[in-house]
């Protein structure tokens, strides 16, 4: 399972750390790693709590955007948007998705991934904000298995 | 002649006659005078030679302590306004002003009270260069920012504008606010809103909650 309580590192090419409005914006191929998930977006925010316990701050969520992948051992996620709420250590992916598990690749409008048991759901609502999203075949999902070789 | 003149005479007789007083002080004289001016010379000849220390000397202007700067204070205090007109005040153990030109006045171990619309905030520094026209710090060293509601910045080697409450590094900068550590080419901060904006490969660590479980 993933551990959402590791630290997390941010890289990027602009971050603008607001603490009144508890959210970090970051900017320019920002790349974030947390234990071994790495997480690429063109832009991102964190937001989090305002109670700092024990000096460590209470990260709520991170919203990525613009061309996100989410690379995880095993999985591989692509889209347009991604949310990673840490609470419920689940990330969702919206917007034209592509899962690749394995050698097996889905696409959909959406996705969750549940970092505690690694399992992706995927279903084929497409995200309703019209600009940017291609529609798969009217909220379908569509996927390619391959069958590992029974050898005789 | 009178009785007291003979007297007179015979005393003034008996003082010149041969063996009297006078002729033994000049006895005495005559022997220790030479000899004293003998010794004397004696003295005179070999006093140079033994002479030990440099008897004389000159006032050398570079070991005697001259005041180099211009203003030196001690426990220094100073009291400004910042653009809305919200007083500061900067303390510093000692303050030194190089010449009366030059505005610059190197501040050791300091601290800046500014009011912020939240409330009083401090920062402190162990050198710095005040520069009374701009009301500009230039900051070398760690610098320590306390904003009311815990909030915290601490970096190094930047320059601190009173007047606009923003602090800007230098170049690279590391630095931790209650987020997380980060570091990056340039960074600026605004102290009253409590923003940092960082350019240029900026990194940010932040360690959440360790069990980040909430129902």
């Amino acid at each position: 399972a993933h551990d959402s309580g590791a630290p997390i590192d941010f890289s990027a090419a602009h971050i603008e750390l607001q603490d009144k409005a508890k959210q970090a914006i970051l900017s320019g191929d920002v790349v974030v790693k947390q234990a071994n998930m790495t997480l690429d977006a063109a832009r991102m925010t964190v937001h989090y709590t305002g109670q700092i316990i024990g000096g460590s701050p209470q990260i709520s969520r991170l919203d990525a955007a613009g061309g996100v992948t989410v690379v995880r051992p095993g999985q591989r996620a692509s889209a347009q948007y991604a949310v990673y709420d840490l609470n419920s250590r689940v990330v969702t992916l919206l917007g034209n998705v592509r899962l690749q598990q394995g050698s097996n690749t889905l696409n959909g409008g959406r996705a969750h991934i549940n970092l505690d048991s690694g399992l992706a759901t995927m279903d084929g609502s497409a995200v309703g904000n019209g600009s940017g999203t291609t529609r798969q075949q009217n909220g379908r999902v569509t996927g390619t298995f391959s069958a590992p070789k029974r050898n005789p | 002649m009178s009785e007291i003149a003979r007297q007179v005479r015979s005393r003034r007789q008996q003082w010149a006659a041969p063996g009297g007083r006078h002729d033994r002080v000049v006895a005495i004289a005559q022997m220790a005078l030479p000899v004293a001016t003998g010794v004397l010379a004696a003295f005179l000849v070999t006093a140079p030679l033994t002479r030990v220390g440099d008897v004389s000397f000159v006032l050398d202007k570079n070991r005697v302590a001259v005041a180099k700067e211009r203003l030196r204070i001690s426990k220094a205090s100073y009291r400004g306004e910042d653009a809305k007109g919200q007083p500061f005040e900067l303390q510093a153990g000692s303050a030194i002003q190089k010449s009366s030109t030059v505005p610059i006045v190197q501040l050791r171990d300091l601290a800046a009270k500014i009011t912020l619309a939240d409330g009083p905030a401090t920062l402190r520094a162990n050198h710095g260069s005040y520069d009374m026209d701009s009301d500009k710090i230039a900051i070398q060293g760690p610098v320590e920012f306390r904003g009311a509601g815990g909030y915290s910045l601490d970096t190094r080697n930047a320059v601190v504008n009173l007047k606009t409450r923003k602090l800007e590094s230098g170049g690279a900068v590391q630095g931790t606010t209650p987020l997380g550590t980060f570091s990056a080419d340039h960074m600026q901060a605004n102290l009253a809103d409590h923003t940092v904006t960082l350019n240029g490969n900026a990194r940010l660590r932040i360690v959440p909650k360790r069990a980040n479980r909430q129902p």
